[in-house]
């Protein structure tokens, strides 16, 4: 995770690496370069009249963050919080954004070449690539489409 | 802190210049409206474009630096003759025209990128015009300068360095000496002014030594140590000069002796400054950000529910004190953001004289209230609309000065901006005193795009006249440079109302028209009502809350299609359940079990429903995430959030979006 907190890192030491977490089966990575910081669950508080995913704002030091349940963003039932439940902050496109995801795995490193581009197809609108490594499916998140409204 | 990682020098130099600017603006208006430049006006003028053409050399901005300097040159020629003659309006031009080039280049510095438009026919102009009042070719204005130099008033020391014989290329070292200097001293000048564009600079300088004239806040000592420092450098002999002292370095001349002099010049630069400090807006956006802080931070310290029950009553005697020394904090932290709207105001005269010039109108502004003190960054949202209502008075409002004649009304028209306190707002008006807005005109113009309905006759003339706010409306037949595109107005209402204020229009056929703005003092800090609706708990600013009651059952009216009212001292109110309009659920169903607020909501004055009011304190406003504001859209009703005394996110209610 040393990467992780370190967010001054040099933009190259960031290239191509991608934080990974697990969904139900799957493995899902998120470009490591809008990764700010992985925090435990706060408390949140509800919004009114937002979508059904939100699952709240936080207070980061100071500043209101939205968080997004990504279990019910790809259409899964939310899950119980535990104690590795954790929500990763985001800075994309100077929007602040915190995923709440089941667990936080590992940190990879994947080139351009490696992955294969994935089709949209069944209303999985989210992800834009593919990849295998040591036996496992890596799914790449697109965080353009996953925060647009 | 947030700050862009911009050069420090680039900010000041950026500062300064638009300061100056400004400034140069201001002079020029009123020297056409004088009709005459003063001398003061000319040395004015001179010195701020002096100072323009020297940090932008410095900075590496020729083209901003030439165009400076040329006007420079202007008005060194304009001194000399003591007057400016038949080309009065041209030389106003010229200068406006020099400004407006250099603050073109000045924005796209600000925005980074690169200022290098060419001068060129902005130069030739200059040049063309210098050349008829010398009466002779331009090139001889370089020579009076060099010649005059002693002439321009100045204050500060001098100094005379030696270079080395035989050191060679004078003007080089010269150069690299005066740019090491212009880090610590501020206006220098020297002799000879030319370093490379004169071929005999080299050999003035190895033959009489290199003359500076500065000012700076450095002890003597320490300038000769910089001097001397630098290559080449055999000796330095430093002279102070009484300030306004016209002919200083003549008299000074052979007074090498003058030692006892220089500490005392130097410090009456300093106290001749004003006890001012720049400071940049981010620092107090910061400061007012903390004091936010420390305001959430004391609730959640006397509002600790560890506390409930127990017996202080000296805890609660010093959290008193505490909370009011934290009120004064903020007051005074909101206080610095707090500048005159003058700024604002003061940047209209333009504009009026440039439409006065193209349309042919005669048009007085008048500007009253500028002092009047608003925060910073609402003035910084006041600019575009101020200006698309003065451009609107301008072209659609005042008529030609053959029109008012036959109307019976003075030539000159009269363009207004008033600006004063009401309570916790501000009232801003843009009124003219033309021939008001055609009623008939805009309703079948608004019907016609179908922005009123067809049968629309009767609704209130204010309506109809605020219809010139909606996108895409445009009375004006012909588009000009100005206005009539049907954009502007929209926009005006869009960023009055993005800074939580309103703008509403009057007007009288034949005798004007009046837009009233009205803006709230501060967006930071707000005293909220801490009201709960269903196990939530949200935030509706006081002020915006007219009264609260509990209602009986007979005053609750029912319509046929469900719609609720209810009657308060004989006046029935619509009912809006803020339950329902947030879609949260709750146990208190019944009118009667909860409690209304009378609010406004669009104009209109409703009873907004909800269960119960928990209590009133202060909230920091924080702008709702990015992210957030585009999942809920512009009507959520929710317009911002705080963060409350146990460290959680609280939401606040504007009631006109629900």
């Amino acid at each position: 995770m040393a990467y992780i907190d370190n967010g001054v890192e040099e933009q190259s030491a960031l290239k191509d690496r991608y934080l990974t977490f697990p969904l139900n089966e799957d493995m899902f990575a998120i470009d490591i370069k809008y990764v700010v910081e992985i925090i435990s669950v706060q408390p949140m508080t509800k919004v009114p009249n937002a979508p059904d995913f939100l699952e709240g704002v936080i207070n980061l030091r100071g500043k209101p963050v939205p968080v997004v349940n990504v279990r019910k963003k790809f259409g899964l039932e939310r899950a119980e919080y535990t104690l590795k439940t954790s929500i990763i902050i985001l800075d994309y496109n100077d929007m602040s954004v915190g995923l709440v995801v089941d667990a936080v795995n590992d940190v990879v490193k994947v080139n351009e070449e490696q992955m294969t581009v994935y089709k949209d197809t069944d209303g999985n609108k989210y992800i834009k690539s593919i990849t295998k490594i040591n036996e496992g499916v890596i799914l790449f998140i697109d965080c353009e489409k996953l925060l647009s409204v | 802190m947030g700050l862009e990682n911009r050069d420090p020098i680039m900010d000041t130099f950026i500062f300064e210049t638009n300061q100056l600017l400004e400034q140069l603006e201001d002079i020029m208006l009123q020297v056409e409206q004088a009709g005459d430049i003063s001398e003061e006006h000319i040395n004015e003028i001179f010195r701020a474009m002096h100072t323009i053409k020297g940090s932008a050399a410095m900075m590496e901005f020729d083209n901003i630096s030439t165009v400076a300097h040329r006007i420079e040159d202007l008005f060194f020629k304009i001194r000399e003759n003591n007057s400016v003659g038949d080309a009065f309006s041209r030389v106003c031009d010229i200068v406006f025209e020099g400004t407006d080039f250099i603050k073109s280049q000045m924005a796209k510095i600000e925005s980074g990128e690169a200022a290098d438009e060419s001068a060129d026919s902005l130069v030739a102009k200059i040049s063309e015009l210098l050349g008829e009042m010398n009466g002779a070719p331009v090139e001889a204005s370089k020579e009076t300068i060099k010649d005059e130099n002693e002439d321009t008033g100045f204050s500060g020391i001098k100094v005379l360095v030696r270079f080395e014989p035989d050191c060679k290329m004078e003007n080089v070292r010269a150069f690299s000496l005066i740019n090491e200097l212009s880090k610590h001293c501020q206006n220098i000048d020297s002799k000879p002014r030319e370093l490379f564009e004169d071929p005999t600079s080299s050999d003035v300088i190895a033959k009489d030594g290199l003359e500076l004239y500065i000012q700076t806040e450095l002890s003597r000592d320490k300038l000769e140590k910089i001097l001397l420092k630098q290559m080449c450098v055999e000796s330095v002999s430093i002279q102070s000069m009484e300030a306004g002292e016209k002919n200083a370095p003549s008299q000074n001349k052979n007074d090498t002796s003058a030692q006892g002099k220089q500490s005392s010049a130097p410090a009456k630069t300093v106290v001749s400054k004003q006890s001012l400090i720049n400071v940049n807006v981010d620092k107090l956006d910061a400061l007012l950000d903390f004091v936010g802080e420390i305001v959430i931070a004391q609730s959640m310290v006397i509002q600790n529910p560890e506390l409930k029950g127990l017996n202080l009553p000296n805890f609660y005697k010093s959290a008193e004190q505490l909370e009011k020394l934290t009120k004064e904090l903020q007051d005074v932290a909101m206080a610095i953001r707090m500048i005159p709207i003058a700024s604002a105001f003061h940047k209209m005269n333009r504009i009026v004289r440039d439409m006065s010039k193209t349309l042919n109108k005669d048009v007085e502004l008048v500007i009253k209230g500028e002092e009047t003190e608003v925060d910073k960054t609402i003035i910084d949202s006041l600019s575009d609309p101020l200006m698309h209502l003065v451009r609107n008075c301008m072209d659609h409002g005042v008529e030609t000065p053959e029109e008012r004649v036959k109307s019976g009304k003075p030539s000159k028209a009269k363009v207004m901006l008033r600006a004063y306190n009401n309570g916790n707002n501000v009232i801003v008006t843009v009124s003219d005193d033309g021939k008001g807005l055609d009623r008939d005109k805009i309703l079948r113009k608004a019907i016609e795009k179908n922005l009123l309905p067809s049968d629309a006759q009767n609704i209130p003339d204010q309506k109809i006249y605020e219809c010139i706010l909606l996108p895409g409306f445009s009375t004006k037949e012909q588009v000009t440079e100005f206005s009539g595109r049907g954009v502007g107005m929209d926009v005006v209402k869009q960023n009055i109302e993005s800074i939580g204020g309103s703008i509403s229009i009057n007007s009288k056929p034949g005798e004007g028209t009046v837009f009233t703005i009205k803006i709230p003092l501060t967006l930071a800090i707000i005293d909220g009502m801490n009201i709960a609706v269903g196990g939530m708990s949200f935030f509706i600013p006081v002020a915006s809350v007219q009264e609260a009651f509990r209602c009986k059952t007979e005053d609750i009216a029912r319509d046929p299609y469900g719609k609720e009212m209810i009657s308060l001292r004989g006046r029935y109110y619509d009912v809006i359940r803020l339950h329902r309009k947030l879609g949260i659920n709750t146990e208190i169903e019944n009118l009667e079990d909860g409690i209304l607020l009378v609010v406004e909501n669009n104009e209109n004055t409703v009873c907004l429903f909800i269960d119960e009011i928990l209590g009133e304190q202060q909230v920091v406003i924080k702008p709702l995430p990015k992210y957030l504001q585009s999942l809920l859209g512009a009507k959520s009703g929710i317009s911002g959030c705080t963060i409350l005394g146990d460290g959680t996110i609280g939401f606040i209610i504007n009631t006109n979006e629900l």
